[in-house]
């Protein structure tokens, strides 16, 4: 299904006890998830909400038992969810998602894992035929110092336009922004950004993090980055979104038939 | 939280006596397991097995830690089995059920207890530096006989597992990545695998029905169930037949001899699928399983 | 009480309205509500701010005494006291330090290797751990009992917070062999490793913002004695007479969270709902809200030291380190950078609260 070397390996209803399942597989990193939903289904007296669906997501780590980074996990998962799912449509129900991290280069990596749940999350919704009001789609973008050493397939490697002040940068000191960043050249990179974007354009989720290496204290004052150069790349990042993740999802489910 | 549907009436008349007359609803002999289906991820120690419907996933991870001080020379394995609602939405995080409690302690006393796994060879400095070793088990799919199927993945993926090399010089110890030192396998001394056999009722012939590798359908009738864990040579590690319906000493033994008998074919299946997931790895190349060296060629 | 007047039927008149007092239609319907407050021009809010305006808050140093560190922070209704205990950690023979020398490093490979997951996060440092504890009776929401959600997630997000700014001088948490003088030739035998405890006093939203600045203003004053490896007995010895403090950064970052609420659009030709940006939300108003926006930035204050209240909003240079956003979808990405220039002078008037209570002798 990958009609581009960045189109992540997605299969659908893998697990046949699901209402609706997925496993995604980002091309770069090969973070695997898997993820199923249950829905509506019958709620514990104590979370039943009176107007609306309750949604229940539980994120499983691949190695250990879930601690305090999963339960950020899910919660994050579960307000980007809350603003695509159409919860009135079954009231006094819950809608159960659990998110599997099957495979990733570090399993503790928030930023590496977040995109790769997310995209996961929403394909299996709509497999499972829950009511949502639009689609949404995640990306994860580093931005690297120095192009030199990064080797990444077509398309993964850009740079903002307009960006830099003089035209005299060298190799070396150009920065550029990576797609679907691996763990590796997320170690190098000087801020992760993960963005979650609707169809329409509105913004669901921001998670940026300024992420350089270093040891601290003094050495950490003169980080971070200015609010112009982010809004550039957040305008990158919902193009990215609407007009190429909406294509994935759109191929996807295209031999699926099941609108 | 939601419960699994009861049985209808129908559905239970129709599978018991299909029984008797020796017939299965999806067709299998009553004495055969479903296709293993077994396939390995990037890493060393993880494996995914499918026995029909029902899928887990299983992996191996290590670190050093210090040992604890009543065993200064024994490395330590532990097995952590946490059902969730992916398995089947009847599982509640949080909160095991009867199924839960059965399996870890069968797994326990299989693998743990029978020294599947050699401790010792996971010492590094003695009192000071050990491996720990830890297998994850996820339960993807529910379909019945996951205490089999966790059992198989669990020592599947404890034979995939390879160990980084360690070299010690005085007080200083070097872990040394996989892109220097080829990993070196896990010390396994026997391969104990579960086998359950479920009890649905008599035949024709007034003999006890004992059903190999039951679906979630059959194991809901279920009256009873006995879990024997062999290895290929014959020896049994453990069994297990907590209560349920009370079956002839007659029958329980010509069950272990199956038993005893399907293990052989389960060792060879595992066998095969390690061989040629090395021959995928390495792409033909296995003179470095035979040496087992240490030093990279180039 | 609810007044219903009733008057015999008197042809086309039409029975009165029921009437509430404001603090009962207040619990009945408190979406509709603030609403109401925000719709007014200008829009204001129940608790009397406007919407771009920030709680005061108070700032008291080193109040614990068996603590290494503590600071207590009052922002309206929402108080929190913060502790910092120092423990000693000592490096076994066959440990790899490195993952204590730096922030955001990379697992190193051999650990990688075996898939292990190391203790909070391969890839963060695990020598600053914060917790929170929210079970204190501060809230009804959060009754006694092991933390939950909220207080996990927070708790995660005050060490995402401490590794993204990299606040702590990782090497000035290295204990050595011997003295201080040839500190490059020396072993490292331990270090420093501190616990950072939040506990909430009192809940009125907006815990992240008084629990950071809890955080930084605890460590910036907090003292650890000197400690040093006795090679006799084989062990770490501190001295009670020698003190130092922790060694920080200069340009110290302040997070400023937003809370947002959707308002019907008013009539200008604007169907549908807009949303509407709250500084430093209380409880009532993070209920409503629909989504929530964290921004992290340090201030270059420069030269501007003296006089902070001739800070005007759009002279400050601000570097961001950290921006959350979840839930809703209202957010318009030009928003942003108005937060930025609010979160901006709130960053100056914490620098400055700091600064000031610094000055005062313990």
């Amino acid at each position: 299904m990958a009609s581009s070397p960045l189109a992540p390996e997605i299969s659908l209803n893998p697990l046949p006890q699901a209402d609706g399942s997925c496993q995604y597989t980002c091309p770069t990193s090969r973070t695997t998830i898997l993820t199923s939903v249950n829905g509506p289904l019958e709620v514990r007296p104590k979370d039943e909400l009176p107007s609306h669906a309750t949604i229940e997501v539980i994120v499983k780590p691949g190695i250990g038992v879930a601690g305090v980074r999963e339960t950020r996990l899910s919660s994050l998962i579960h307000s980007t969810l809350q603003s695509l799912i159409l919860t009135n449509h079954h009231p006094r129900t819950l809608i159960q998602i659990v998110a599997q991290i099957v495979q990733a280069e570090d399993h503790t990596s928030l930023p590496l894992l977040l995109t790769p749940l997310l995209n996961c999350t929403i394909l299996s919704l709509l497999i499972a035929g829950i009511p949502m009001r639009t689609v949404g789609w995640s990306v994860h973008l580093a931005v690297v110092q120095g192009a030199k050493g990064i080797k990444g397939v077509e398309g993964q490697v850009f740079k903002l336009e307009g960006g830099g002040d003089d035209g005299m940068e060298t190799e070396e000191s150009e920065e550029v922004v990576v797609r679907n960043p691996n763990s590796e050249i997320l170690s190098r990179a000087k801020s992760s950004h993960t963005l979650t974007f609707s169809k329409e354009g509105d913004i669901l989720l921001i998670e940026s993090l300024e992420c350089s290496q270093g040891s601290g204290g003094e050495s950490a004052d003169g980080q971070g980055w200015d609010i112009s150069d982010f809004l550039k790349l957040a305008e990158e990042g919902k193009r990215i979104c609407c007009e190429e993740g909406v294509e994935i999802i759109r191929e996807a489910l295209a031999d699926r038939k099941v609108f | 939280m939601p419960k699994e549907p009861e049985i209808s009436l129908a559905e239970k008349t129709f599978v018991l006596e299909a029984l008797k007359q020796n017939l299965r609803i999806d067709g299998r002999d009553i004495h055969s397991f479903r296709d293993i289906q077994l396939s390995f991820g990037d890493d060393y120690g993880f494996v995914d097995v499918r026995l029909g419907k029902t899928r887990v996933l299983a992996r191996i991870s290590a670190e050093v830690i210090k040992p604890r001080q009543d065993r200064p020379f024994e490395g330590t394995f532990t097995i952590s089995t946490e059902m969730g609602p992916m398995a089947s939405p009847s599982f509640e995080v949080g909160r095991p059920t009867n199924l839960d409690h059965t399996l870890s302690r069968l797994l326990e006393k299989s693998i743990r207890r029978s020294t599947a796994l050699d401790l010792e060879s996971l010492c590094i400095v003695t009192a000071q530096r050990v491996w720990s070793l830890r297998a994850d088990l996820h339960f993807l799919s529910h379909d019945g006989n996951l205490i089999d199927t966790a059992c198989i993945a669990t020592i599947t993926a404890l034979a995939h597992f390879r160990l980084p090399v360690v070299t010690v010089s005085g007080e200083d110890i070097t872990i040394h990545p996989v892109t220097e030192r080829v990993p070196v396998p896990l010390s396994l001394l026997h391969w104990p695998i579960c086998v359950t056999f479920s009890f649905l009722g008599e035949d024709e012939d007034g003999e006890m029905v004992c059903v190999l590798d039951a679906t979630a359908q059959e194991e809901a009738l279920r009256e009873g169930d006995m879990t024997i864990t062999v290895n290929k040579n014959g020896e049994v590690c453990q069994i297990s037949k907590s209560g349920g319906v009370a079956v002839e000493a007659e029958t329980l033994m010509k069950c272990a001899r199956m038993a005893a008998e399907k293990v052989k074919g389960i060792d060879k299946l595992i066998t095969t699928a390690l061989r040629d997931d090395e021959v995928t790895r390495n792409k033909g190349n296995l003179d470095w399983l035979k040496e087992g060296r240490s030093e990279n060629e180039r | 009480m609810p007044t219903l007047i009733r008057q015999p039927n008197s042809g086309e008149r039409q029975p009165p309205p029921l009437t509430f007092s404001t603090s009962l239609f207040r619990q009945i319907s408190p979406a509709l509500y603030l609403q109401r407050h925000l719709l007014n021009n200008p829009p204001t809010r129940p608790n009397g701010r406007n919407p771009s305006q920030c709680r005061d808050f108070t700032l008291t140093t080193n109040s614990l005494s068996h603590a290494h560190g503590s600071a207590v922070v009052r922002s309206g209704d929402t108080a929190v006291v913060c502790g910092i205990r120092g423990e000693i950690l000592t490096i076994a023979p066959g440990d790899d330090p490195s993952r204590f020398e730096s922030y955001n490093g990379s697992p190193t490979s051999a650990i990688h290797a075996c898939g292990s997951r190391g203790a909070g996060g391969a890839s963060w440092g695990g020598l600053v751990v914060p917790n929170v504890e929210l079970s204190t009776g501060c809230s009804k929401k959060y009754p006694l009992g092991p933390p939950g959600g909220l207080a996990q997630t927070l708790s995660d997000q005050l060490h995402e917070l401490v590794n993204v700014t990299k606040l702590v001088s990782l090497d000035s948490l290295r204990i050595y062999d011997g003295d201080n003088d040839t500190t490059s030739k020396m072993k490292i035998k331990g270090y420093w490793s501190l616990y950072i405890d939040v506990l909430c006093i009192s809940l009125d939203g907006n815990i992240l913002d008084a629990a950071w600045y809890a955080i930084v203003a605890a460590l910036k004053s907090s003292k650890l004695p000197f400690a040093s490896w006795n090679q006799i007995e084989e062990r770490v010895f501190c001295d009670p007479s020698r003190y130092h403090p922790i060694s920080l950064r200069q340009s110290l970052p302040f997070t400023t969270t937003f809370a947002l609420v959707p308002v019907p659009a008013s009539a200008g030709g604007e169907v549908g709902e807009v949303a509407l940006l709250l500084n430093d939300p209380d409880s009532y108003e993070e209920d409503e809200a629909c989504e929530i926006l964290t921004i992290l930035s340090t201030t270059d204050l420069g030269t501007a030291q003296g006089d902070f209240s001739q800070l005007s909003l759009g002279k400050l240079r601000t570097r961001v380190e950290k921006i959350e956003k979840r839930g809703g979808w209202k957010l318009g990405i030009s928003q942003i950078e108005d937060c930025t220039q609010l979160a901006a002078s709130k960053a100056a008037r914490y620098i400055h609260t700091l600064a000031k209570e610094q000055l005062t002798p313990m």
